[in-house]
């Protein structure tokens, strides 16, 4: 890794083109371990495009300008599988074959036995789901479930966390705990994660990146409609 | 509610399970001596004993067994390997639409098809002939109904591919399987090793009973393994066919034996089956978690399925546009690549030999799938209207029966209690018999689309129409008119399929396209053959065509339909 590279995760003038249209503005970003950047826009103008994108899944029709870069490296040609992307999405996807531990143990790399059982207990002692090892994944709750998914994808030891509408299937209590939750995780393993959403009591420090804009914009200062 | 279910569960059981277990256990009598009438009512175990004293029997068990196993797994094997393959190439599509015509293709027709391609005078050693090949006569090569039924295991193995990967694709429409690749991707698997241990486990569940019944077919099929089997011996569902269509009256004892035996053997197999699958879970439990490995990459995987799909449907698109050829042709001498002269001779002999089965085929199909449909119509207007949801595998399984139990060992069963009632050789009889295994395909093809039917709809049209009835038919029957056709030309294509139960329960005085197509197949006549053949692929394939046409044509103008 280039010392020259402070941030973990950066786009240069990132545009998705289709049929020789551009869906957004050229888009440059940096982010720093546990940084996280909201990003907002009508629907349409190519949220999902721009998460597909850095996650190496575009579309065959739609093509990508502009770099993608993790730890320093262009990953524009990497495949998803070995891009270390971590993703998640608004429905839970846990496996249902498989146990809680079984879901955690999926996302973990190879190795010793004993140490990787460790880390599953450790995960889920952290989420407030101390033996809930040889659960099967149906009987959770929703709240329960949407923080086993996380973890799944956190212990895979993500360098970049892509979160697309994570919250917006929780009603709003669990809403709340969940979010908290997601950003303390974020902050622990130090990951950067970009997170697309509707909601702006989603956006940390206020602020969120307006994709059909192009600029950051705070909270609350955009002209309420009457 | 719990009546409601009891209800449902006794009314299906009637319908769907107890003229089977009254087959059955007519065949059972018969086979320990009892068949009071014809013979003696005494009990006894020699019609067993006499099942494996004769000389064919060990022999043709292990040609059923073998032939069955291999096709059976073959084909699943190769259709699991085909939809992981394929699914992120641009074949991918090419392979959805190309199973419902790979599908309506009957056994029958597919098998004397691949016969006429296959064979040592087949169309493919003339177009190799004589240039490549140097002959000028046929090979004297046995490839059809060769000693060791590979001929047989490979017919259906071809035929049984479009159905595994009808029942994948299936399967794969009940969960989010694109996300699901997409996370595991995210967690460092490859597509290979993410389809095998998430998506593969996710989808077996609903590739079980389809496993078991391939299986169960395979074993006991008789008009396949006729066309394309081996003779001597042959194998043992058809042997049991001989004896019971044997002259001497004495045989149908032993064939009621067989018939009890390949029942048995069908439950030991789908038993060891089953034995398999738990111990292949138990074992790959530790694999499953052991986490991603990232050595497979698949692109060559992905080459060759791609070839095998191709070949796979240029077999079939031969095998039909072989018989084509045949049925235009008057004279084709062996190592012409095509006929030298042509001729609609065949095709209007046919016309006056077919009209009397054609007639009846076409009858019997269309009673037999209009019955199938009023009656999974009611039962799932019931399962709608209550909103019962009884435990998939439990109702799944009840459904499945006719399918599962093997044809040959309680058909016969069935023929005594006809003959006892006097009831044998009429086509309301027929109808009746074929409605026992139509209606699995009809209500399988048209539950899932029914009960998701939102009934709001209905609720509106009621308040509109001021009657539950009409807005029943108007509104729902309606709207839900295009599944309805399609499961109506499954069943009716199914029903002309049946070889046996037309045979056993027809008695010779009702013939039916494909119990004269299984006579002349083996006949001397190629062209003859070629022609009806194509008779039996013809008639499902005009009703597919005016199932799909007929709800287009009237609802050309209403988008969401």
């Amino acid at each position: 890794m280039s010392q020259m590279s402070k941030n973990v995760f950066s786009l240069v003038k990132l545009q998705i083109m289709f049929q020789e249209k551009a869906l957004f503005a050229p888009l440059s970003m940096s982010l720093n371990g546990g940084e996280l950047v909201a990003v907002m826009g009508p629907s349409g103008c190519g949220k999902s495009s721009l998460l597909a994108a850095i996650a190496g899944t575009l579309a065959p029709e739609l093509s990508l300008h502009g770099d993608v870069l993790l730890e320093g490296h262009k990953v524009n040609d990497v495949p998803i599988e070995k891009r270390s992307i971590g993703l998640q999405y608004q429905q839970d996807l846990l496996f249902p074959h498989l146990s809680v531990a079984g879901n955690l143990l999926f996302g973990l790399a190879r190795g010793d036995k004993k140490a990787r059982i460790e880390k599953v207990t450790q995960a889920l002692a952290s989420a407030d789901m101390k033996g809930f090892e040889n659960r099967d994944v149906a009987t959770l709750s929703g709240g329960q479930r949407a923080r086993v998914s996380l973890l799944r994808t956190l212990l895979a030891k993500p360098k970049l966390l892509l979160l697309d509408e994570p919250f917006s299937r929780l009603d709003t209590d669990l809403r709340q705990d969940f979010r908290r939750f997601v950003f303390s995780q974020i902050q622990q393993m130090n990951v950067p994660a970009i997170l697309v959403t509707h909601d702006q009591q989603d956006c940390p420090n206020d602020e969120f990146y307006d994709l059909s804009k192009a600029s950051m914009i705070a909270v609350n200062t955009e002209p309420k409609a009457n | 509610m719990l009546y409601r279910n009891l209800l449902l569960i006794t009314v299906a059981g009637l319908i769907f399970v107890l003229p089977i277990s009254l087959g059955l256990l007519a065949t059972w009598f018969p086979a320990i001596g009892y068949l009071p009438g014809l013979k003696g009512s005494e009990f006894s175990s020699n019609a067993l004993q006499a099942v494996f004293s004769h000389p064919s029997t060990y022999s043709s068990l292990i040609l059923s067994v073998s032939s069955a196993l291999m096709a059976t797994l073959s084909a699943f094997l190769l259709s699991q390997w085909l939809c992981m393959s394929l699914y992120r190439s641009r074949l991918w599509p090419l392979l959805k639409h190309s199973i419902a015509p790979l599908l309506a293709i009957p056994h029958l027709a597919f098998s004397v098809g691949l016969i006429f391609l296959i064979a040592p005078s087949g169309w493919f050693m003339r177009m190799l002939s004589p240039a490549i090949t140097g002959f000028s006569i046929p090979p004297d090569w046995l490839i059809v109904n060769d000693n060791y039924a590979l001929s047989l295991s490979a017919g259906l193995m071809l035929k049984e591919i479009p159905f595994f990967i009808l029942m994948t694709l299936s399967a794969l429409s009940h969960f989010d399987h694109r996300k699901t690749l997409l996370i595991a991707a995210s967690l460092h698997y490859s597509h290979v090793e993410a389809w095998v241990k998430l998506i593969f486990p996710q989808i077996y569940s609903q590739l079980r009973l389809p496993l078991y019944a391939v299986l169960s077919y395979s074993l006991s099929v008789v008009d396949v393994a006729i066309v394309l089997g081996p003779n001597a011996p042959a194998t043992f569902a058809v042997l049991i066919n001989q004896w019971f269509n044997h002259s001497d009256i004495d045989y149908r004892l032993l064939g009621a034996a067989g018939a009890s035996v390949m029942l048995l053997l069908v439950a030991v197999l789908i038993a060891l089956i089953y034995a398999l699958e738990i111990y292949l879970k138990n074992q790959s439990k530790q694999w499953l978690l052991t986490g991603p490995k990232l050595l497979v990459k698949g692109d060559f995987s992905t080459f060759l399925a791609k070839i095998t799909l191709c070949v796979l449907l240029l077999l079939s698109f031969f095998s039909l546009l072989n018989l084509f050829v045949w049925s235009f042709s008057r004279q084709w001498r062996f190592p012409d690549a095509w006929p030298s002269r042509w001729s609609l001779k065949y095709w209007e002999k046919s016309w006056q030999q077919l009209i009397d089965p054609l007639q009846n085929t076409a009858i019997i199909g269309v009673s037999s799938a209009l019955l199938a449909l009023v009656i999974c119509i009611l039962l799932l207007q019931y399962q709608s209207s209550f909103k019962i949801s009884i435990k998939r595998s439990w109702w799944m399984g009840l459904l499945y029966l006719p399918i599962l139990v093997p044809q040959i060992s309680f058909l016969f069963g069935i023929q005594v209690l006809l003959v006892r009632f006097n009831l044998e050789g009429s086509i309301a009889s027929v109808i009746w018999v074929h409605l026992i295994f139509v209606l699995p395909y009809a209500y399988l093809t048209l539950s899932q689309v029914y009960l998701q039917f939102d009934d709001r709809y209905l609720q509106q049209g009621t308040i509109l129409c001021q009657s539950k009835w009409r807005a029943f038919v108007l509104v729902k029957l309606v709207m839900l008119f295009k599944p309805i056709a399609f499961s109506f030309a499954v069943a009716f294509a199914v029903s002309v399929a049946q070889y046996l139960p037309s045979l056993y329960v027809g008695a010779g005085r009702v013939n039916t396209v494909t119990l004269e197509s299984v006579a002349l197949a083996s006949g001397s006549d190629t062209r003859v053959s070629a022609v009806f053949a194509l008779w039996q692929f013809m008639l499902p394939l005009l009703v597919y065509i005016a199932a799909i046409m007929i709800p287009q044509m009237c609802f050309r103008n209403r988008r969401e339909l």
